[in-house]
């Protein structure tokens, strides 16, 4: 805490000089109140601990992975978690149907997933937020097109789309990354443009019309820091849907090559033996579901903090 | 005044007319919000521009300002054709040329330090050096803008929600100072303020102007701080000038019956004069009365008043000028003809 900094400028002699009141809280610097507003929110922090959690995992899955997530044995298929009785020692999870180690494969799994994640969040929110900016800072023909291109592609099913064409040009991590990443610019599109839309005829843009600036100029000074707060909450939940999305195609067999492990591939091969065999599903569902959690928990929180006004 | 031969004008505007292209609606109609403006703004001096909200005031000074292009008319700024420059030649004319806005609230972005609005200026007019020594230019630039509007050189590392209206104003004013403007449009800079607030903002353009020789284009909707501000005042009604004279004069000696109108609602202490409450709303822009503009609110009107435009012709006093077929010379005449035309419910 920073009380003793908060003292505003003395108070000057001259009639027109103002002192703040010394109640006005000094701005602190963005780490010091970031932690301060973590610290009051014990649900963010838990969402960001797993989100960490599940990063370094992603980071160091062949140091911490007990076994190699391909090693088939097909002797020990089927084995359920340690705590249950005719486990298998070793494996804590339990082995899936070619008994290979649940937990090995979950943690190679949360690499694909947060790549495909981050990647396809970033993909589309470059080009959406080029879209959406430039569509409501202009305006008409180009803002008609690409928001009819938006309302198309929002009334086409995405998943179908997302199958068409990685069947089409056969399945690849690269493919997935980039088919979900052109599948999601329409939402960032349409929150940017709404939000330039009413940034665009504010006063301090009128203000900075007049001090010269130009488009470009705008745009970057004053548009881009005002509409981070809304494109960190559609970032955040954009990588949870495209988690999912990711999950979605494994588990339709068309994501990711099936030799790389992954949590939606995981999730399809367990359904066969969710009678028998609940752990193979149930851990990697676990998993999809634990992350992407967090991933909005966390999103919230960011947009909170990243609002000036919210937290004081 | 005296009558020593008048400076070139700062700002010279002739004949502006700003038109709204036709939007929706059964009947679209072009919006007339600035109809054949003519006016003069000398080195030092401070116009006052007044009129009802929607009269086209706002509009005015963003033809000015070079943010909407007029639809026809001459713009001059210190002898200068402001309608057709290129922007990069509108660029140097910025720098003396200024706003201040009405609302210190929505005119400092939320997201940005004092520090990046006041240097915003500097860096985008290429004032601030390159490399090593820039941020510390910025930081001393802006301490002596905060200096010279009454703020804490400190306070430029917080954000704009952390201050009060009337220091956020003063913030505006010193993003107007920044580039040492000859002319400063303000538009209504003090009608979002307490009324003590608005006191120490108006002193302190008062005084801003008499340091650094500021002209001031002045517009309100309210006389008081008109009359206290304004060397001249120029009374604005749907689009047009109706009235112009200097501040006293035209309190003395309004002529047009709109402005006295205006002025009798002017609250004056412990002195209780006859007021002209006027009938209906002003009519719409996109569709004006025609002649005088004035006329289907005005208890003079007469059957001329339909036919032609009443002109801007001169009520005696030099620099005193009124677009009105019959004035009037004094607001209890008026008032009685607009208890004839319409009787007051009180």
């Amino acid at each position: 805490m920073t009380i003793d900094s908060v003292v505003a400028g003395t108070p000057d002699e001259t009639e027109t000089t103002i002192a703040l009141p010394s109640t006005a809280p000094r701005q602190q610097s963005g780490w010091r109140s970031f932690l301060k507003a973590l610290r009051k929110n014990v649900v963010a922090q838990i969402a960001l601990g797993i989100l960490v959690l599940v990063v370094l995992v992603g980071i160091f899955a062949p140091l911490i992975s007990p076994f190699d997530p391909a090693a088939q044995d097909l002797i020990h298929r089927l084995k359920p978690p340690i705590w249950v009785p005719g486990a298998l020692p070793g494996h804590i999870l339990g082995t899936d149907d070619l008994g290979r180690d649940v937990l090995s494969r979950i943690i190679y799994g949360t690499r694909v997933s947060l790549l495909v994640g981050v990647a396809a969040t970033v993909l589309s929110g470059v080009i959406g937020t080029v879209i959406g900016v430039v569509c409501g800072f202009y305006r008409g023909k180009i803002d008609a097109l690409f928001m009819r291109l938006a309302d198309i592609q929002l009334a086409f099913p995405t998943i179908l789309l997302a199958l068409v064409v990685v069947v089409v040009l056969a399945p690849s991590l690269w493919v997935v990354i980039v088919v979900l990443g052109l599948n999601g610019w329409m939402s960032y599109a349409r929150v940017i443009r709404s939000e330039v839309l009413s940034l665009r005829s504010r006063d301090f843009v009128t203000a900075a019309r007049a001090i010269g600036d130009n488009d470009v100029q705008i745009m970057f000074r004053h548009i881009r820091p005002n509409i981070l707060a809304p494109l960190a909450t559609i970032g955040t939940l954009q990588v949870a849907a495209m988690i999912v999305a990711e999950a979605s195609l494994s588990y339709l067999g068309l994501g990711v090559p099936p030799t790389i492990p992954t949590w939606g591939g995981m999730l399809a091969e367990g359904q066969l033996y969710i009678a028998t065999a609940w752990w193979i599903a149930v851990f990697s569902g676990l998993a999809i579901v634990l992350t992407t959690l967090s991933i909005n928990v966390t999103g919230d929180m960011l947009r909170d903090f990243a609002d000036p006004k919210a937290y004081r | 005044m005296t009558e020593t031969p008048t400076p070139a004008p700062l700002l010279s505007l002739r004949n502006v007319t700003k038109q709204f292209p036709a939007h929706g609606g059964a009947s679209p109609m072009p919006v007339l919000a600035v109809d054949d403006v003519s006016l003069d703004i000398a080195p030092g001096e401070t116009l006052g521009l007044v009129g009802e909200s929607g009269c086209g005031k706002t509009t005015l000074t963003r033809v000015i300002l070079q943010l909407a292009q007029a639809t026809s008319g001459s713009i001059t700024f210190d002898g200068r054709e402001l309608t057709t420059l290129s922007r990069r030649q509108l660029l140097s004319v910025r720098r003396e040329l200024q706003v201040v806005l009405q609302d210190p609230y929505a005119s400092l972005n939320p997201r940005m330090r004092v520090r990046d609005i006041l240097a915003e200026p500097f860096a985008t007019h290429g004032l601030l050096p390159k490399g090593r020594g820039r941020g510390k230019a910025a930081r001393d630039a802006v301490s002596k803008l905060l200096d010279s509007v009454g703020l804490d050189p400190a306070v430029q590392d917080r954000y704009p929600h952390e201050f009060s209206g009337g220091q956020r104003q003063r913030i505006g004013i010193a993003r107007a100072l920044a580039l040492e403007p000859r002319l400063v449009i303000c538009d209504e800079p003090v009608s979002a303020l307490d009324v003590s607030v608005q006191a120490q903002i108006l002193h302190l353009l008062q005084s801003l102007q008499t340091d650094r020789g500021l002209s001031y284009l002045f517009v309100s909707h309210d006389l008081s701080v008109m009359r206290q501000i304004a060397d001249r005042i120029a009374v604005m009604y749907l689009g047009q000038i109706v009235e112009i004279a200097e501040t006293e004069e035209l309190f003395r000696n309004p002529r047009h019956p709109y402005t006295q109108a205006l002025l009798s609602a002017v609250p004056v202490a412990g002195h209780r004069s006859s007021r002209v409450v006027l009938a209906g709303d002003p009519p719409s822009p996109a569709n004006p009365p025609s002649g005088c503009r004035f006329r289907t609110r005005c208890p003079l009107a007469q059957d001329a008043c339909a036919e032609a435009r009443p002109p801007l012709a001169s009520q005696g006093t030099p620099g005193h000028d009124a677009a009105c077929f019959f004035p009037v010379d004094s607001i209890t005449e008026l008032a009685r003809a607009q208890e004839r035309v319409a009787p007051a419910a009180a």
